[in-house]
């Protein structure tokens, strides 16, 4: 017999006994061990009792108890197993960034707030109780970034901002304004259409996520960021 | 009796029409003055910047809002997408390009702020041809935001803008083979 780590084993002794409980089922169990067993009880620590015919149902109890110890310590080194494979993936999984879609993802709706992230060969927005939205890392064609200033808060803002008296509204306008990365993703669906999809982060993050889809091979087109600054104006 | 209640009928449905405000009648003659538009298609081609340096976002909200703005009007039987195959099988396609010519970016909190300046400019030369390369309507449409809304909020309005043109414009019936 050749070493094998599961190797298959005859209970010592050849068949079992006709009237016993392992008479019914078949002889051979899978141990995890690394070589084979001896034949003849050699091999286990119990092998001299399992030999003794006298004893059947200590010799049945005994048998069981091992199966069950093997089985126990089998499931018990796949779970480790698992547990460290795990272990080893989950640096490689980033976290979704927290994102607002403004426009040109198809199935999601405008000024949705999400989770934005890459999943395997995927680039999935999942908004908050719906279904997530996803297209191919090989189907987007460019992904560029620029910068957009815009006013936290809402529709509720503004008006709080209109009610406060004697102008203070502007000066609130100072601090409830922020600048946002918007990330243009540009991709082709099933027929060949395009779509550009915007969506803002928060400021930085959409440099690493960027530079993570460039990794994936994702083309990148370099924006002068005085653009998006605010340039004076341009004309042709 | 009986005809002071027929005359008295009378005016509060005289009274009840003048109520009734004066675009909704505008509305349903509007797709007369333009019979010939409602037989093309059109695929809106990728917004060109031109020698403008124009913000990638801006690009793209120009090119989606123009295709929301564009379906909701229904004035064409389908809007396609730039690249879309489905178009390669339509004979009465229009195409229509859109050109930047002036952008000037603008900030939100200077608008807030000031009220006066800050304000996002978009000036565009936009173009329908047909599939052998005639131009059916060539005009140049503005989008702004002065006073309230973020910068991209230019774009929705430009295609709004863009939209409300193209179905005041008389576009030639496409011709039978």
């Amino acid at each position: 017999m050749t070493a094998n780590p599961l190797s298959t084993v005859r209970h010592a002794g050849g068949r079992a006994p006709p009237g016993s409980e392992l008479a019914g089922r078949a002889s051979f169990t899978k141990v995890a061990h690394g070589s084979s067993v001896a034949k003849q009880g050699g091999g286990l620590p119990f092998g001299n009792a399992l030999a003794l015919p006298k004893h059947e149902e200590h010799m049945d109890h005994t048998a069981i108890s091992i199966r069950a110890s093997l089985a126990l310590l089998l499931c018990l080194s796949k779970a480790a197993t698992g547990q460290s494979a795990a272990t080893e993936q989950s640096p490689a999984a980033k976290p979704p960034l927290h994102a607002t879609h403004v426009l040109g993802f198809e199935a999601a709706h405008h000024n949705a707030s999400g989770d934005l992230g890459i999943h395997g060969d995927a680039l999935q927005f999942q908004s908050s109780g719906r279904a997530a939205a996803q297209v191919g890392i090989r189907a987007i064609q460019n992904v560029s970034l620029g910068q957009e200033d815009v006013q936290r808060g809402g529709t509720a803002a503004t008006v709080t901002k209109a009610a406060i008296p004697f102008g203070g509204g502007r000066a609130v306008s100072l601090f409830a304004h922020s600048k946002f990365d918007a990330l243009t993703i540009e991709y082709l669906d099933q027929n060949g259409a395009v779509h550009e999809a915007v969506f803002l982060l928060n400021k930085g993050q959409g440099q690493a996520f960027q530079n993570e889809l460039a990794a994936k091979g994702v083309h990148v087109v370099l924006v002068n960021p005085t653009t998006a600054e605010g340039t004076p104006e341009v004309k042709q | 009796m009986i005809p002071n209640r027929k005359a008295d009928r009378a005016t509060v449905l005289l009274l009840l029409l003048s109520l009734m405000p004066w675009h909704v009648w505008g509305q349903s003659s509007a797709p007369s003055n333009n019979p010939g538009n409602g037989q093309w298609s059109v695929q809106v081609d990728r917004v060109d910047p031109g020698a403008v340096t124009i913000a990638p976002e801006f690009k793209a909200a120009i090119y989606e809002n123009l295709l929301e703005e564009l379906a909701k009007t229904k004035q064409f039987q389908a809007v396609y997408r730039s690249g879309d195959r489905n178009a390669k099988d339509v004979s009465k396609l229009l195409v229509l390009k859109v050109k930047i010519q002036k952008y000037s970016p603008g900030s939100e909190t200077t608008r807030a702020v000031s009220t006066v300046s800050g304000a996002t400019k978009l000036n565009v030369g936009v173009q329908l041809l047909t599939a052998d390369g005639r131009v059916v309507f060539d005009q140049v449409v503005d989008g702004n935001v002065r006073f309230f809304g973020n910068n991209l909020r230019a774009t929705h309005n430009l295609a709004h803008n863009v939209a409300g043109k193209l179905k005041q414009a008389s576009l030639a019936a496409p011709e039978v083979p």
